[in-house]
């Protein structure tokens, strides 16, 4: 099963690629096992991006399948053809204690 | 109490000759203009832009929150920043240029990012959000607070040479949690960033603004444009609401 897929922002970077079509094995797909399936490809940096530490994809993760938005945490399934885009969140930057007196004063 | 509208003056008619000649704005969109307030949750690379492109249009009123002292490292984006400036209070800096342009702007400003407990205070002060906080935590709070006030929010992000922006109507188009309902992750504090990208951004929050608040031309409402000036592409994508979004999913 061909998936075509779009990466922007931090994947793109990770992937170094802005799409490409990805090979899934003949049988049930999500978009849940594709997400797998990239982070094993690409390693740790994708992994951190799309799985969180219990082994589930991570929700903020904005996800297209043909153009249409699926809301966090549904793992809708995939067919042959799909296109699926995958945006993570952007800003500028995080605040690495979520302290909210550090965050009132940061100067970022 | 006078909660009659202003009229625009002699000079506000001068001054804004030229965008009145736009289809659908004119003089009515104007005068809304002058009568309406925005917070703009940091006056960075992107909010620095917005706050200017909408003092420069005449809105009538912002509320700016921006922490911090202007450091070297910030003149290459943060356009209401000067050199001379260095070292003082940013939010001083953002004021003393806005109103070098239009003196006729009223400005309340806090030497504050957002926080839970401010937001409340200062969401209430405006008719319109623009947030550009860098942190997620930031616009949570943002978020949250908006729509429990039900007041509209342009939400613009950068990273690198790319950007997202979408608008909010609460309760009718998605929400930033029915988006993103947790902190992303693997994201540092520092982040790649030329002026230019963060400047058309701001350029494009800014026109959200004015059209939500003039009641002209197709806001991004449940869309999000997601743009890449590395290759120059510009994506416009439907966006969906969270049924059971814990900020929105309610109404």
């Amino acid at each position: 099963m061909k998936i075509h897929v779009t990466y922007t922002g931090q994947l793109k970077a990770i992937t170094k690629t802005a799409a490409e079509t990805i090979h899934l094995p003949d049988g049930e797909n999500t978009v849940n096992s594709l997400l797998f399936q990239i982070a094993e490809h690409y390693g740790e940096l994708a992994h951190m991006m799309l799985v969180g530490p219990n082994q589930k994809t991570h929700r903020a993760l904005i996800r297209f399948v043909n153009n249409t938005q699926i809301t966090p945490g549904a793992n809708p399934k995939l067919g042959d053809g799909d296109s699926v885009t995958l945006i993570p969140p952007i800003s500028g930057g995080v605040n690495p204690k979520g302290n909210w007196n550090q965050i009132l004063t940061m100067e970022c | 109490m006078n909660n009659q509208p202003k009229k625009l003056i002699l000079e506000e008619l001068d001054t804004y000759e030229w965008q009145m000649w736009v289809p659908d704005f004119g003089q009515v969109g104007q005068e809304k203009l002058k009568n309406s307030s925005v917070m703009v949750s940091r006056c960075g690379g992107l909010g620095s832009v917005v706050a200017y492109e909408l003092a420069a249009a005449g809105i009538g009123r912002l509320v700016l929150a921006h922490a911090g002292n202007v450091k070297h490292s910030d003149l290459n984006r943060q356009l209401l920043m000067t050199y001379d400036w260095l070292g003082k209070p940013r939010i001083e800096s953002a004021k003393r240029r806005l109103l070098e342009l239009n003196p006729r702007l009223e400005i309340t400003t806090i030497n504050e990012n957002i926080t839970p407990e401010n937001a409340p205070k200062l969401v209430a002060e405006a008719d319109l959000i623009v947030d550009c906080a860098p942190l997620f935590e930031e616009r949570f709070a943002m978020n949250a607070e908006a729509v429990a006030q039900r007041k509209p929010i342009v939400e613009c992000a950068m990273y690198d040479l790319e950007a997202t922006i979408t608008s909010i109507t609460p309760g009718q188009t998605p929400c930033l949690a029915c988006l993103i309902p947790e902190p992303p992750p693997a994201w540092k504090r520092q982040f790649p960033v030329f002026g230019a990208v963060s400047g058309t951004v701001g350029c494009m929050g800014a026109m959200e603004a004015i059209k939500i608040i003039a009641g002209f031309g197709k806001p991004l409402l449940g869309k999000m444009v997601c743009i890449d000036l590395r290759d120059m592409t510009f994506d416009t994508l439907d966006l969906a609401r969270n049924p059971n979004c814990a900020v929105c999913g309610g109404f």
